[in-house]
């Protein structure tokens, strides 16, 4: 008995992109129309003179370190020991999609039917018959196949993400493909090759995609915040406006998932998911604070209530550090601590806490922005003046005025700068997927 | 567990590949493809699109009943004794005088059993019909006069190339399964090139592409034959044994030099020059040629030009050598092979009104008097989106008193319909095919039952032949029972007919090759043309075309009427994605293929300040399209490109564009020469 699965091996100077792998393996596997779980990704599609077109057939790599199964919060991706295919549990699956976003190769698809997630199975089904994977056994050309794993996955292949996951996956590379090297020259003196920023691939995340993960982590920021500062001095805390918004973040975030009667698989992940461990600590924080609350300050419970928001937020940020990303601000991996310390900070007119907080969140939100490779529209620049303006101008000069009214308009200030800072990252979390890498591949003419 | 069963078929569909298919189904119900491992041409997989017959025999838009159209428009379910009591009741009005009914079909399903539909129409009393063709006459018409026959050497010959010229032919989309063989030949040490103003998937595998102008191939091709001439690149003995007309042709090339062609077709002399001492140093050396670049009014000449050069450089009859445009062994079925079968007949029959050319159909349908056409019957084609000016061949539809389509789908053509018929699908009853690239016989059979209130086509005839009142036992000779058993038996006397040893038992363990098929085309040397030789100085050409009796070239119709008007030349290539108007319209398809787009070349973009992603007017005097722009690093500039096969339902349809003309040789449609402006919308 070997889990070991046997790797895909492409030839890229034999596969000439007629995606017949691509409709197999839906025909094979009844996927819904549209879903597919194979992939043919082109690398120059828009032929510039003085590069190669070729193509990358991908579906899942079947990982030895396969980040899905390890983040997978429900339990619900394995590995079948006979096939050593990572497979997809129907069954178990709760359709959070958070797989899709540890997968640098956009593996896992969503069926909006089932409300669950698909993905390439090996066919295993037919491999276990002997047989070969349907995509593998309808390729005209022969330039799929399957063969022995080999070494730990391709490196410097464009529009492969080499994220060190031990993919089972090999390339023949491209044999005596060399563009005119005219045509080369005279394209790079005319200044042919820009990035096709009109027809770039759509990122797979959104705030709109995503609204009830903002509104749900948002939530819990502000009431972890919320609960600090009124420890430190500032706006008590109120039972049932905190334990109904509470409440209203558990209900929100459930509405992200394609089978909500699951939504309690969530918690069965927590040895080795941090979404799971998310959900955990939260319910731990909400349950503590309920406690808490209502006898009123209660010291001791509510710094466990405490401890246990802040264990939720870090697991929260840790959720979005393992995220298959390329331009990742390495100080959003602390986004929703420090977003709560800060506004903690404000909420009880402690400088010492809000100054350096709000610092790091304001560093934070310009490295972001550095990173993102668009040129901003004037959308963005309105964003970025607000969320600088609310979060950091405004609430300083108002604890300086420090009166009864500034106060509250400070905290207000505050609050609506790392609510559009949420937003913000939820619109440029861009996870990594071959299709956007490739972009960004030819457009840098990474060439190996 | 419900039955599985395994039935050889093949795809029925107008492509190079005609595919050798093994299905499975499992309970009556069709669930996987593959490819037939007999048929040496296609043995490892079937395309996208046969892959997606899965979905397609299922489709939920699928017609599965009759159709009428209502008064509001509309189309509304009817029972099948309804519709054959209308179509009847229309078609016995129509028969005082026969010929004012027009059947048109096109190449949609391959098939014997299509001949159901001409003995049909015979008892009728004749009717009017087409000649020519949309797809290939101009390049069969100038392999015939040049060779004799359209045959080419076996697909897995073109391993044995040394040079392989891929002339107007992207088969890494339009016949994939070359590409293996083409894989081989490199793997072997061949050279590849690639002529097309496009940068395209088989370009990729090119050591030399050029990318003419459209419409000036034929330039080329007399510049490489004087250059071959000029360098000596002449195969002498096999000139003087083999090629009539050779001194003539070697005069007229005398002015054609590669600087004269380079300035027509805007290319680097030094690729004229490279392209001529490929075929003059490197063999053995088979040029491919595409149907797309012979849909010119100068396409045939420019055929004939490309088939000089592989008979100048004795790249004939032999093995890993040729001119590969249709090899028509398997067609075995019918008395006159193509093209001849495209002609206006000499004689008349008086039955049948042989008289639209397929070029011409709108302006013709709309011309056609005494008697004008009142109905049209319309099987295995969409014209309207397909044929060249598209909204003339629809009002030609529109003008009619009385309009049947049979289709799978809602076509556009089939919009058009007061009746639409439902047609069944490959899978639904068994016949035999022949292909134009290999030359197996297939056998398609029956896998599944129609689904819904499907007929297949020879039943739907045969009940009209009853309702109209045909003599029985006419009816009992030409057309079939609707049993499965009874077309078996109509099938079983074609192949007698042809080949005693041809059974459908036979044809149920495999593909079979045509009687006489060889791998190696002409190898004996002797052509079946007025000389015996192959003919460069044709006397047929001139007599029955009206051209140079040598292969020249002229610049096409369309440059000398509209040039100065419209500045871009429209290319509309096929992709893998569809075959003509058929495929587009499944879901998966659609989802890999989800609109229509122009692409254009950066220059041509900037200058009309497009950028990727922007809503473009693609137009010119007969119609316009609105597209996305993509841009196009790869193309030729000057060159627009929008793919063939999009419904005028989704606002794709190329062919509101084109022009209604026919080719310089064959009755073809020369509508590729279109010349179009882009700007925004």
């Amino acid at each position: 008995v070997s889990s070991v699965p046997p790797a895909f091996v492409q030839d890229l100077s034999t596969c000439v992109g007629c995606h017949a792998c691509v409709v197999a393996c839906a025909v094979e596997n009844g996927t819904a129309p549209g879903v597919f779980w194979r992939q043919v990704v082109t690398f120059n599609e828009d032929r510039h003179p003085a590069l190669p077109v070729f193509h990358l057939s991908l579906a899942c790599h079947h990982c030895l370190d396969a980040p899905c199964e390890r983040h997978c919060p429900a339990l619900a991706i394995g590995r079948d020991v006979r096939s050593g295919a990572v497979l997809v549990d129907g069954e178990r699956c709760i359709g959070c999609r958070y797989c899709s976003w540890v997968c640098p190769y956009d593996a896992p698809r969503f069926d909006e039917a089932q409300g669950v997630m698909g993905k390439c199975t090996l066919c295993h089904h037919r491999l276990l018959e002997d047989g070969k994977p349907a995509c593998v056994s309808s390729c005209p050309t022969s330039a799929l196949k399957l063969g022995p794993l080999d070494g730990d996955g391709p490196r410097g292949v464009p529009g492969f993400p080499d994220a060190g996951i031990r993919p089972a996956i090999r390339f023949l590379p491209l044999r005596g493909r060399v563009p005119d090297p005219a045509a080369e020259a005279a394209a790079v003196a005319a200044g042919a090759i820009v990035p096709e920023s009109g027809l770039a691939p759509a990122p797979k995340v959104s705030l709109r995609s995503e609204w009830t993960l903002f509104v749900f982590t948002s939530l819990v920021i502000g009431l972890v915040a919320w609960l600090l500062g009124s420890l430190a001095g500032g706006p008590a805390v109120r039972p049932w406006p905190f334990l109904g918004l509470g409440s209203a973040s558990l209900a929100v975030s459930t509405l992200h998932l394609g089978r909500k009667k699951r939504a309690w698989r969530a918690a069965l992940g927590w040895r080795r998911s941090w979404l799971s461990r998310e959900i955990v600590a939260t319910l731990a924080f909400l349950a503590l604070a309920a406690a808490h609350v209502p006898v009123a300050p209660a010291r001791p419970a509510g710094a466990l209530a405490l401890a246990a928001g802040f264990a939720a937020l870090f697991c929260m940020d840790r959720v979005y550090a393992v995220v298959a990303r390329d331009k990742r601000a390495r100080l959003d991996d602390v986004a929703a601590v420090t977003s709560a310390l800060f506004v903690a900070g404000v909420a009880s007119a402690l400088p010492w806490l809000a100054v350096p907080a709000g610092l790091v969140r304001l560093a934070g939100f310009v490295e972001r922005l550095r990173l993102r490779q668009a040129v901003p529209g004037l959308g963005a620049w309105t964003l970025a003046v607000a969320r600088v303006g609310m979060g950091l101008i405004v609430p300083p000069g108002f604890m300086l005025a420090s009166g009864s009214t500034g106060l509250p308009l400070a905290l207000a200030a505050a609050a609506m700068g790392e609510i559009l800072d949420r937003a913000h990252f939820y619109g440029s979390l861009e996870v990594t997927t071959p299709r956007n890498r490739m972009a960004s591949d030819v457009a840098a003419r990474r060439l190996d | 567990m419900a039955s599985t069963r395994t039935i050889v078929t093949a795809c029925p569909r107008n492509c190079y590949s005609t595919c050798g298919m093994r299905v499975t189904v499992e309970g009556g119900r069709l669930v996987r493809v593959e490819a037939h491992p007999d048929n040496r041409a296609t043995p490892e997989a079937v395309c996208l699109k046969g892959l997606s017959y899965v979905e397609r025999v299922y489709a939920k838009d699928r017609v599965l009943h009759p159709l009428r159209r209502t008064a509001a428009g509309s189309f509304e379910r009817i029972a099948w004794d309804d519709a054959l009591d209308l179509v009847a009741g229309r078609l016995r009005g129509f028969r005082v005088e026969p010929q004012s009914v027009l059947f048109y079909s096109a190449s949609g399903t391959k098939g014997l059993m299509n001949d159901v539909a001409t003995s049909f129409w015979r008892l009728y009393g004749g009717c009017t019909t087409t000649y020519g063709d949309l797809c290939w006459p101009a390049g069969l018409e100038a392999t015939r006069l040049t060779l004799g026959a359209n045959e080419h050497n076996s697909p897995w010959d073109l391993a044995n190339a040394r040079l392989i010229v891929f002339w107007g032919k992207n088969a890494a989309e339009t016949n994939v399964h070359q590409m293996a063989f083409v894989q081989q030949a490199l793997d072997r040490g061949a050279e590849v090139v690639v002529i097309d103003p496009r940068r395209t998937e088989t370009a990729e595998r090119a050591a030399l592409h050029v990318r003419p102008r459209p419409g000036t191939d034929g330039a080329i091709a007399l510049a490489v034959a004087h250059r071959l001439v000029e360098r000596g690149w002449i195969d002498e003995v096999f000139v003087r044994e083999h090629v009539h007309g050779f001194e003539a042709f070697r005069e007229s090339v005398r002015g054609r030099t590669p600087a004269w062609a380079a300035a027509i077709a805007g290319v680097p002399q030094v690729q004229v020059e490279r392209l001529a001492e490929l075929l003059g140093t490197v063999g053995p050396a088979t040029i491919n040629a595409g149907f797309g670049i012979q849909r010119y009014t100068n396409s045939g000449q420019t055929l004939r030009a490309m088939i000089a050069l592989l008979a100048l450089t004795g790249n004939v009859g032999r093995p890993g050598a040729g001119w590969v445009f249709a090899n028509l062994r398997s067609h075995v079925f019918h008395p006159v092979r193509d093209p001849i079968a495209f002609y206006p007949p000499e004689k008349p029959d008086g039955v049948f009104r042989v008289s639209i050319s397929t070029a011409l159909l709108g302006p013709q349908m709309l011309a056609t008097a005494d008697p004008p056409l009142r109905m049209a019957w319309v099987e295995r084609g969409s014209p309207i989106p397909q044929n060249p000016e598209t909204p003339t061949v629809l009002r030609a539809f529109r003008a009619l008193d009385f309009r049947v389509v049979v289709e799978e789908f809602l076509t556009d053509t089939a919009r058009e319909a007061d009746v639409v018929l439902p047609a069944k699908s490959m899978f639904e009853q068994t016949d035999v095919i022949d292909a134009y690239w290999h030359d197996y016989l297939q056998l398609k059979e029956k896998a599944i039952e129609p689904p819904g209130e499907v007929k297949p086509e020879s039943e739907v005839y045969r009940l009209l032949a009853e309702r109209l009142g045909f003599p029985p036992e006419a009816i009992a000779r030409e057309l079939p029972g609707p049993s499965d058993a009874e077309v078996l038996a109509f099938l079983e006397a074609k192949l007698r007919a042809v080949d005693p040893a041809l059974t459908l038992d036979r044809l149920r363990e495999g593909p079979v090759r045509a009687a006489g098929a060889s791998d190696v085309a002409f190898a004996s040397l002797r052509f079946p043309t007025p000389s015996g030789k192959i003919e460069l100085l044709s006397e047929e050409a001139a007599r029955r075309w009206g051209v140079d009796p040598l292969p020249a070239w002229r610049e096409p119709v369309e440059w000398t009427e509209a040039g100065s008007r419209f500045p871009l030349q429209l290319l509309t290539p096929n992709t893998k994605n569809r075959i003509h108007s058929q495929f587009g319209n499944l879901p998966s398809i659609r989802a890999l293929d989800p609109e229509p787009v122009v692409h254009i070349a950066a220059e041509d973009a900037a200058r009309r300040g497009l950028r990727p992603g922007d809503r473009a007017r693609v137009f010119n005097g007969r119609g316009e399209l609105r597209l996305r722009v993509r841009i196009d690093h790869g193309q030729r500039p000057g060159v627009v490109v929008v793919h063939n096969g999009w419904w005028l339902a989704d606002g794709g349809a190329v062919n509101v564009l084109s022009k209604a003309r026919e080719t310089d040789l064959g009755f073809g449609a020369a509508f590729h020469e279109s010349l179009v402006e882009v700007e925004k919308a």
